[in-house]
């Protein structure tokens, strides 16, 4: 009996429930789930209105800030910094929150507003905020105070922070480069060490010209350079104190050294070593000055540099019968090949400081190309290309490469031109970097090298 | 005996059919249920709080010190002056509490530093925007493909997908909800700017809530699950791209059909750029 009726139960249930789907009204509280996953990309549109000047000795240099700020994000290809002239209003105080309405209209999706002033001391106190136009909220702030001299640092500190937090990664602004001016004929070239802002603001000459230089390098933690120079026509690593000018070579090995590179805690370099005609990779600690080889193999491994937590070393070699990319641990052990795309030779491996990808130089058909991928070689990507492109460089913050440029001479030998030029790692933005003179070799600092 | 029975069977009959109604008011609509959930876990991203908004304006004297090293004049070559010692970062400034909106000022035209800025990298010609599938550049395949696919129409993932949502799908064709997702994906898709070359960009994905007017104008956002994104500075990032896209007025308002209003009138948004990526 009492299973009859729960069987009718169910029933009745089954039947209520299907009479209930179709005859009662649905709920209408729905909600759309879409899927974006095309999107647009172009530079983000941000206004940047001059500096508030708190005092008339500030004024021109609260406009200058304001200029290198847009100039360096308008660099990076990032930003679209809005012509100061379609502006509806310009900022009253830092203290008072922005009219947004007046924003809104010139598609401004950023809007920073900054004032500097004079302090008493003779100090250059500068404040700025970062506004999100459509949220109608401050997303950061700075408050700075230095030499007024240093007012190029304070926009460049300024826009990092922007660039921080605007895409999530650190900026590089704030950051230099060391690379080899070159002048006069083919034949009697005169190559000198040379510095100066990303920007390529503050330009100095570090050496003569008398001696030859090449592949300077920055040490990770100090103001120190390491670079190639020949002395008796023999090339030697040398180390360069940015901060005193004094020079030291780097051992004295009984043949020649090249392709030095800082090892990520700036405690040892790593270089290239040639001896009767092999050349193997070597690490050299600066505080012990011990040297351990690392490779040993008859044919040549060159161009060793560190992963940034200094566990690996990827170089290059020939010994699969083509030049190609390999990855060893730091100690020497475990080396293999990475580099497997058919038609091309690999060369100046570069480890990204962010670890994510090795950029390198690949020579194809008849072209060399800068390029990167994974550090197991895969996703490879060929970035840019001319008749000589050649020693890569990242930024600190490893979104941007840096590397120099050259164009077939005549039969002269005019036309060379060499010139160093920025890539952001899309491919998207390559910009070249006005030097005074031709240029090689280019090296970024890391963050705040100063 | 038979009328008993029958008398029984109706009463059970009839408490089932309470208990059923009862049952569909407390648990028919699983999208009320959804949407507690989801606005539990919402948070703005923002970093800057009211209160450093409504703080009174910073002091005009003490701030942290420097090493104030005069700049040493640049000798020539060899020995590099030492650059100028780090300034100090401070905390951003407090801001006064917000005045009532300015006068609107005529516009000033007012060519001035920027024009006359010097950049030290030439340049470029103005970039157009890129809306094609994958953004990062490889030369080798711009070659094998000389006919990139530009103005992508929106996500094969999502067009082979039914409509996820059960409800709608009861309250409208599926034809019709897909087409509805399709005009405002094109009417979203001009907007939004990921973070394309940070790192793992691709896992970058971002879900925003939105619920619209009438008008279709954006009414609320909300960043889902908006506190672990704060943790990162990549998908605090993310998710303000995002956010600016459904907020920008160039996408604004939507131009949907009114008469599907209750369609559209909530919108929860997957941004995803794994494929713009390649």
């Amino acid at each position: 009996m009492l299973s009859h009726t729960e069987k009718f139960l169910h029933r009745a249930l089954v039947l209520l429930i299907a009479v209930a789907a179709i005859a009662l009204p649905i709920a209408a509280s729905a909600q759309l789930t879409i899927d974006v996953t095309s999107g647009t990309v172009e530079p983000l549109p941000i206004a940047i209105p001059d500096f508030i000047a708190q005092s008339p000795e500030a004024k021109q240099v609260a406009a200058d800030i304001a200029m290198v700020i847009a100039n360096d994000l308008e660099r990076s290809g990032l930003f679209a910094p809005i012509d100061k002239r379609a502006f509806l209003s310009q900022p009253a105080a830092l203290s008072v929150r922005p009219n947004f309405v007046n924003w809104k209209p010139l598609n401004a999706q950023a809007l920073i507003i900054g004032e500097s002033k004079l302090l008493p001391g003779g100090q250059l106190r500068t404040d700025f905020r970062l506004w999100d136009v459509f949220a109608e909220q401050p997303m950061t702030g700075l408050s700075l105070t230095t030499s007024p001299s240093n007012w190029r640092r304070v926009a460049h500190i300024v826009a990092d922070a922007i660039y921080e937090r605007i895409t999530g990664e650190s900026g590089y602004f704030d950051t230099r480069i060391v690379y080899i001016s070159e002048t006069g004929p083919l034949e009697r070239r005169i190559k000198r060490l040379s510095i100066m802002d990303q920007d390529g603001a503050n330009h100095r000459f570090l050496s003569d010209g008398n001696t030859l230089v090449l592949t300077p390098r920055f040490s990770p933690t100090q103001q120190e350079i390491t670079y190639l120079a020949y002395f008796n026509d023999q090339p030697r690593v040398y180390l360069f104190n940015i901060d005193t000018g004094e020079q030291e070579v780097l051992g004295d090995f009984p043949g020649m050294t090249f392709a030095p590179r800082f090892s990520p805690d700036g405690n040892q370099v790593i270089m290239s070593l040639a001896e009767n005609g092999n050349s193997d990779i070597h690490v050299m600690d600066l505080r012990t000055r011990r040297v351990r080889r690392l490779t040993k193999h008859p044919a040549i491994d060159t161009a060793p540099s560190f992963s940034p937590d200094g566990r690996k070393i990827v170089f290059e070699s020939d010994r699969g019968g083509s030049q190609q990319l390999y990855v060893m641990n730091a100690d020497g052990s475990n080396q293999h090949r990475i580099s497997f795309k058919s038609g091309g030779r690999y060369g100046t491996p570069v480890w990204s400081p962010r670890g994510d990808l090795i950029a390198f130089t690949k020579i194809q058909s008849g072209l060399f190309h800068i390029g990167v991928m994974r550090p197991d070689g895969s996703g490879e990507r060929l970035l840019t290309r001319a008749f000589l492109v050649e020693s890569p460089t990242w930024s600190p913050n490893g979104r941007v490469l840096m590397y120099f440029k050259q164009e077939k001479t005549d039969d002269k030998g005019r036309g060379r031109n060499s010139r160093l030029y920025s890539i952001d790692l899309t491919g998207q933005n390559e910009r070249e970097i006005i030097t005074p003179v031709e240029a090689s070799d280019p090296a970024w600092s890391p963050a705040s090298s100063r | 005996m038979i009328g008993l029975s029958n008398m029984r069977n109706g009463i059970f009959a009839s408490i089932s059919v309470h208990l059923l109604f009862v049952l569909f008011a407390l648990f028919g609509l699983p999208n009320l249920f959804t949407q507690r959930d989801f606005s539990a876990v919402i948070i703005p991203v923002e970093i800057v709080t009211d209160e450093q908004l409504n703080a009174p304006p910073p002091p005009a004297a003490p701030e942290p010190k420097p090493e104030p090293k005069p700049e040493a004049a640049p000798p020539p070559p060899p020995p590099e002056p030492k650059p100028e010692p780090e300034v100090v970062k401070a905390p951003p400034p407090p801001i006064e509490k917000p005045k009532p909106p300015k006068k609107k000022e005529p516009p000033k035209p007012k060519a001035t530093a920027l024009a006359k800025a010097k950049p030290h990298s030439k340049p470029q010609p103005p970039r157009k925007p890129k809306s094609f599938a994958s953004v990062l550049k490889d030369l080798d395949k711009l070659e094998k493909k000389p006919a990139p696919k530009v103005n992508q129409e929106s996500t094969p993932k999502d067009k082979d997908k039914p409509a996820p949502d059960q409800q709608i799908a009861e309250q409208a064709s599926i034809t019709e909800i897909e087409r509805l997702k399709q005009m405002i994906r094109q009417q979203i898709e001009p907007c939004w700017s990921p973070p394309v070359g940070a790192a793992d960009a691709g896992g970058l994905a971002i879900t925003i809530f939105i619920r619209v007017d009438q008008q279709g104008f954006v009414r609320e956002v909300r960043v889902i699950d908006a506190p672990a994104m704060a943790l990162n500075t990549y998908v605090q990032a993310a998710a303000d791209a995002a956010r600016r896209a459904v907020l920008n007025p160039r996408c604004q308002p939507f131009q949907l059909p009114i008469n599907r209003y209750d369609l559209w009138k909530e919108i929860k948004f997957n941004f995803d750029p794994r494929e713009m990526l390649g």
